[in-house]
């Protein structure tokens, strides 16, 4: 399949502790919803932080977007990527208020009412709570990404980096989140592509274009979802394994052969 | 205009209202009664609305910002996504350290420059600008120190020996009043608060610097 790359990088490294991160060649496709697979510790938030440039300590070419060399090279990069993260995402003491008022300030593309409509269409923005300020660290986890997502959506990116975005939803926002991933891209034409780690592979397949499967700080395995399907027809009797049955193989087996098994 | 925004929208609410509006008022209001009665008088009560405004200042500083310039909370990733972080954080440091000076020095000041207009015996406006100069030192070492440190232990340490530094830079410059040693002790303060400037947002700047790492360099 032909496609160019929203981001490559050559040669990722970086180690921390006794954790090594090891990508010799990375090619996001633009314009496809890739997934980004593997255990906990495989270096996924890892990666996605250097993909994003909250972490410059990784050694490494890039590219963005076909033109700009590294995500330091012009402001342009960061506007274009929506970033959503796990962990420290606000200060604690911020409220939804707030938050709407700092990335205001954060990005210049970001627009309020797109904002507003996001809450609103998230269910997180019931019976007009968003008036009513609440601080960030009252909100659960689930409310806590939507609010996080609303300030990504809000802006005219061409791409989002999201880590972990459906493991704290419950299963009906985790199909809003595919439905709302699947619009992004269609309202980009081609130009607009995500890549999110993710755990729940099930509830993300009917997003997944793309498939990235990560072990100990290496891709150990990638492709479009009906090629890795195809090559790995053999899993399954019927011929026809899911995104799950391909993830778990194949992170098995390669931590077969890492530990000497 | 940008950077006051930025400040405004970091703060929580509860913190502006007192920090900005009612703590200032109750100090305001406190300068005024002060130069009615006799100097000693007037320096008392101006040192126990410094205090008040310092212990203020510093509760704030601490349930809000506190530890921000430690690895142990960082400044957020929403932030470290963004390509204008830097600038965001110098705004915020600039807007803050001016806010600080600027309601600080006029708290104390004004109450004696309107009353020395009205021809008031016992109003002393450089005493009012030099114990303003000193509070706000003061309050800006305290906010440095409460960045960089995640000890809720050191919150009565720093607060103390804050207060220390305060009660005697403001005591000579009020007892030495009449001498030309008070310019001395004031141009200390103003120097002290100067430097105390670069440093908060030098340390700022560095700490969202430092975050885009794992291993500080």
């Amino acid at each position: 399949m032909n496609y160019s790359d929203v981001i490559t990088g050559i040669g990722i490294h970086k180690s921390y502790g006794k954790f090594e991160l090891s990508i010799p060649e990375l090619h996001i496709p633009k314009g496809y919803a890739t997934a980004l697979i593997g255990e906990n510790g495989a270096g996924k938030t890892t990666l996605l932080n250097i993909l994003a440039g909250i972490r410059l300590d990784a050694k490494g070419d890039f590219t963005y977007f076909e033109k700009y060399k590294g995500i330091e090279s012009d402001k342009a990069v960061k506007e274009k990527i929506g970033y959503v993260g796990p962990d420290n995402y606000y200060l604690p003491h911020w409220n939804t208020k707030q938050v709407k008022e700092i990335t205001s300030l954060l990005f210049n593309s970001f627009d309020a009412n797109r904002f507003d409509l996001f809450a609103r269409e998230l269910a997180l923005d019931m019976e007009g709570n968003m008036n009513l300020p609440k601080k960030v660290t009252e909100l659960s986890d689930g409310n806590r990404m939507k609010l996080m997502l609303c300030g990504v959506l809000a802006r005219d990116t061409e791409m989002l980096l999201l880590d972990e975005p459906a493991s704290p939803l419950d299963p009906l926002m985790r199909d809003k989140l595919c439905e709302l991933i699947r619009n992004y891209m269609n309202e980009g034409a081609g130009e607009r592509s995500a890549f999110f780690s993710t755990h729940n592979v099930a509830d993300m397949e009917a997003v997944t274009d793309y498939a990235m499967i990560m072990e100990n700080g290496t891709i150990v395995e990638q492709g479009f979802v009906n090629e890795l399907k195809e090559k790995y027809a053999h899993l399954k009797e019927d011929g026809k394994p899911t995104l799950t049955d391909i993830s778990v193989a194949v992170m098995k087996e390669h931590t077969r052969l890492r530990l000497g098994m | 205009m940008k950077s006051f925004k930025t400040y405004l929208a970091v703060y929580p609410f509860l913190y502006k209202i007192v920090i900005i509006i009612v703590m200032p008022l109750i100090v305001f209001k406190t300068g005024f009664s002060a130069c009615l009665e006799a100097v000693l008088d007037t320096y008392i009560k101006m040192m126990a609305g410094g205090m008040i405004v310092m212990a203020a200042e510093l509760y704030g500083e601490f349930y809000s910002m506190g530890a921000i310039c430690t690895k142990k909370l960082p400044f957020g990733e929403l932030l470290m996504s963004s390509p204008y972080a830097k600038e965001f954080v110098k705004r915020f440091a600039v807007a803050d350290a001016v806010r600080k000076i600027v309601i600080n020095t006029l708290i104390f000041t004004l109450p004696q420059v309107i009353l020395m207009i009205m021809g008031e015996e016992y109003a002393r406006p450089f005493l009012g600008l030099a114990i303003g100069v000193t509070v706000s030192f003061a309050v800006l070492f305290g906010t440095w120190f409460y960045r960089n440190t995640s000890s809720p232990l050191m919150f009565m340490v720093v607060l103390l020996a804050t207060a220390f530094v305060f009660a005697f830079l403001s005591a000579f410059t009020a007892v030495l009043y009449a001498t030309f040693v008070k310019y001395i002790f004031f141009v200390i303060s103003l120097g002290l608060m100067i430097m105390m400037v670069f440093v908060s947002i030098h340390s700022l700047v560095k700490s969202v610097e430092g975050d885009f790492y794992d291993i500080r360099h």
